[in-house]
């Protein structure tokens, strides 16, 4: 999808890797295509056009409060991080020139990133894969031919949304264990 | 949190609320009292003022111009910092004392 100054993408997936995401979104603004919000219920970017520019990418996961909202976002321009944007107010994603230091300066509270990420994606996991169960089983054994079709669907659907959501869960529980070995070490 | 240690970076945020800071100011206030040898990211300040708050270690208000909010250390976060400045010299302590006993010691070279 593309318009002359627009461009919708869809995000390669949190899940695979992170840092390949937020190196993707490098490449694309040193293509001229920023980052403007997200799209597609999470799963892609909005891109907006402009002049080339160098810029790294990061994101935070903090569920924040009205009121903390602004004391957060102003620690990270005072280090030199902008604000880019934010999904449901708990991921946070940010922007900044080369050189500006890594918004998590140490071991502890990186992993504890990953900890508070992986709590939420496991309650989500949990969520959709009974999801996925019930329309499989409510399709397997429902009579009515509309429900049973219905059914079928819906059970495609949550598959399609399972898997990924899984996925990210797997890559956050490796992620975690690589940091452990890492502060063993 | 339960702490009766600090980890560095927990350490340089406690000393900096001493006196009544603004997140942002933690900051910059770690950088020049270390001449910029420590420097803390947004995201792990935010992360351990959060830890260190709900330990009771910090306390975070309102300013009255602003809504911006402020922290400040409370007695149990000054005893605790108290308490881990004597820890860290103890264990400086330790390691002066390990190289003086090697034979030939001066080799190396730890500024005192």
């Amino acid at each position: 999808m593309r318009s002359k100054n627009k461009r919708f993408i869809i995000g390669k997936g949190l899940a695979f890797s992170e840092a390949w995401e937020m190196q993707y979104l490098s490449k694309l603004a040193a293509e001229g295509w920023f980052l403007e919000s997200h799209a597609f219920c999470g799963f892609g970017y909005r891109l907006c056009k402009g002049e080339k520019q160098d810029l790294q990418y990061c994101m935070d996961y903090q569920k924040l409060s009205k009121e903390d909202q602004e004391d957060y976002l102003e620690m990270f321009a005072a280090a030199g991080w902008k604000h880019v944007m934010s999904v449901g107010n708990i991921i946070h994603y940010f922007s900044a020139p080369p050189g500006i230091k890594p918004i998590y300066s140490d071991h502890s509270t990186l992993m504890e990133k990953y900890r508070k990420g992986k709590v939420n994606l496991g309650v989500s996991s949990i969520i959709f894969i009974l999801l996925t169960f019930l329309t499989c089983f409510i399709w397997k054994n429902t009579e009515m031919h509309i429900a049973q079709l219905m059914f079928r669907y819906m059970f495609y659907f949550f598959l399609v949304v399972t898997l990924p959501i899984i996925m990210t869960y797997l890559a956050f529980i490796l992620r975690l264990w690589r940091l452990r070995q890492l502060s063993n070490d | 949190m339960d702490m009766n240690q600090l980890t560095d970076s927990a350490y340089y945020i406690l000393l900096s609320v001493l006196e009544a800071k603004h997140g942002y100011a933690i900051m910059k206030y770690i950088e020049e009292l270390t001449n910029g040898d420590f420097s803390i990211g947004p995201a792990t300040l935010y992360t351990l003022l959060k830890k260190l708050q709900s330990a009771g270690f910090i306390i975070q208000d309102e300013t009255d111009d602003d809504r911006r909010k402020i922290y400040t250390a409370t007695e149990k976060g000054i005893s605790l910092l108290c308490s881990e400045i004597t820890r860290r010299k103890q264990m400086v302590e330790h390691g002066l004392n390990a190289f003086r006993s090697l034979k030939g010691g001066g080799e190396h070279e730890i500024e005192e």
